[in-house]
């Protein structure tokens, strides 16, 4: 369904590249998404499972290089523009759209660093990929450490708090070791990792790293996860066993380490909170199409004052979610470095809502919202797990609690 | 304190004289417009592909792209010793202008490393900080 959308600044292009985008999610990412929902996480990336299919398309749509800038084949959106391509895909299907963002995640950073040499061997051949065969994933939680990595309070410069993965110098190359937990979104089939270790275990958790790992040779995978919700991301853990890789694949050092994953955080939760209005919209648009045609009483629900006001919070709701995420995606894709933040209220706010609305779209559809039949039984629970990745809420909030108390208010001459 | 330029006047027309010759070797390949709101020592410039203006000269020029950093930050940025993104990330180098744009300049700028060395050698400046 299409909505009003109450900005006057969308260009022709804008609005034709949102267009696309919802087609591609109602044709494409919908089917795709409700056939891996039903399957098992094992046959869900078997050699017959849809992903396959998915994948190959969204490549060939040229989805996968959003983020990736015009000079290595990208598409070089502006802000604007990935926040509405992200809340289409969030609308189709939240797994999907965060699988998709992903297998370019590590491309992306090696965007950044202008290395001549990386961005040869590695973004020109991702971006010119149309068959879905080069995929990335991001290598960050840990068995023992999950959002913990994005909080930066006095333990993370505890030595006594030892990373699951290390990284160590030997000649003109990085060895590494340790596991990384079932939780890495795309771990189950991607062919690179941008991957989070510790390489300096005397800083604690402050002396990480990133860099890019071929995920081809000394690494092995978990069985996929089953979970509740976004069962059509898979997710798995993944093993480092000598692994090897040259001394240039370490983009990040510990001397910058904690910066960079705030850097980093302030993109991916901007991206999950405009995901996040995609499911919530989704959510509204079920329930008031299902509200529209059911009787009960002898008129239809939306007869109903009850119902008519809890849609109108849903719409509401769904209204602010956009507001925030536009606002903040389009400031922290205008300034670097982020604000990070606002990306944090804007993911929490953002996934909270969604979660809410999709409750409230059950309580709608009555019986029929429990049912696999209807579209609203999985976006609820795709919802639900939103409030646990990508940062579990409540630490989200520590870490952005920590940041104002010590930064507000920030003033726009030590942003810009 | 800079340790790479002692006075205004000369870092302006170091960075003048850089920034001409590489606009001239890009042409319509510059498609974005640039200010640079340098620190210590302190000055603008805005770099279009008409050419350059420094202080006064802006006016009302509006940029695609701004980037706020020091003298020696910029200096360390040409000669390698420090990548965009732990510039970024340390907030060494601020910008205003969409990342995608940012991003889109980064490659247009691999001619200009080599002649940043020619530069610092006419102007006997340090190459390493």
């Amino acid at each position: 369904m299409d909505y009003l959308d109450i900005s006057l600044q969308l260009s022709e292009d804008d609005i034709a590249i949102k267009n696309a985008a919802h087609e591609f999610a109602e044709e494409i990412m919908r089917p795709a998404a409700k056939a891996l929902d039903e399957m098992s996480a094992e046959d869900g990336v078997a050699k017959k499972s849809p992903l396959w299919p998915f994948l190959k398309k969204s490549y060939e749509l040229g989805y996968h290089r959003i983020l990736l800038p015009e000079a290595y084949g990208g598409l070089s959106l502006s802000p604007l523009q990935l926040n509405l391509v992200l809340e289409e895909w969030g609308w189709g299907s939240m797994g999907l759209g965060v699988l998709l963002g992903v297998a370019a995640f590590p491309f992306f950073a090696i965007a950044l660093t202008g290395d001549d040499e990386l961005i040869e061997k590695y973004v020109i051949p991702f971006c010119e990929c149309t068959d879905g065969s080069i995929r990335g994933c991001w290598c960050g939680t840990e068995p023992e450490h999950g959002s913990d990595i994005l909080y930066f309070d006095d333990f993370f410069k505890n030595p006594k708090i030892k990373g699951n993965v290390q990284a160590r110098l030997k000649g003109d190359s990085w060895i590494i070791n340790g596991q990384k937990s079932a939780w890495v979104s795309g771990g189950t089939i991607a062919t690179h990792g941008l991957t989070f270790l510790q390489v300096d275990p005397s800083k604690g958790m402050a002396g990480g790293g990133v860099c890019v790992v071929p995920l081809d040779k000394g690494v092995s995978r978990g069985k996929p996860l089953e979970k509740i919700g976004q069962r059509d991301l898979n997710q798995s853990e993944v093993f480092f066993d000598d692994t090897k890789i040259p001394a240039n694949h370490m983009i990040t050092e510990p001397d910058y380490y904690p910066e960079m994953v705030d850097l980093i955080l302030g993109a991916a939760n901007a991206a999950m909170s405009a995901l996040a209005t995609g499911v919530a919209r989704a959510a509204f648009e079920e329930a008031l199409v299902y509200a529209r045609e059911r009787v009960q009483g002898g008129v239809p629900i939306t007869k109903h004052t009850s119902v008519r006001q809890r849609l109108f919070d849903m719409f509401a709701k769904v209204e602010a979610c956009r507001a925030l995420s536009r606002a903040v995606f389009n400031f922290n894709f205008n300034v670097s470095p982020p604000v990070t933040e606002y990306s944090i209220a804007a993911k929490t706010r953002c996934t909270q809502t969604c979660f809410e609305v999709t409750h409230e779209a059950i309580q709608i559809l009555g019986g029929n919202g429990l049912a696999r039949e209807y579209l609203v039984e999985k976006i609820f629970r795709d919802a639900r797990a939103s409030l646990v990745e990508d940062g579990l809420n409540e630490m989200l909030a520590a870490a952005g609690g920590l940041t104002i108390t010590e930064t507000y208010p920030r003033k726009s001459s030590d942003i810009y | 304190m800079s340790v790479v330029f002692k006075d205004t006047v000369k870092a302006k027309e170091f960075y003048k004289a850089f920034w001409t010759d590489l606009i001239n070797e890009l042409g319509s390949q510059i498609d974005i417009s640039l200010l640079f709101i340098v620190k210590d020592p302190d000055f603008m410039m805005y770099i279009d592909s008409n050419g350059i203006k420094i202080d006064d000269e802006i006016g009302d020029a509006k940029a695609d792209i701004q980037f706020t950093l020091s003298v020696d930050t910029a200096h360390q940025f040409w000669l390698k010793e420090l990548s965009l993104p732990k510039a970024l990330a340390t907030r060494r180098v601020r910008t205003k202008g969409s990342l995608p744009k940012v991003m889109k300049l980064l490659p247009l700028l691999k001619p200009a490393y080599a002649r940043y060395r020619e530069y610092c050698e006419k102007y006997n400046l340090p190459q390493k900080i």
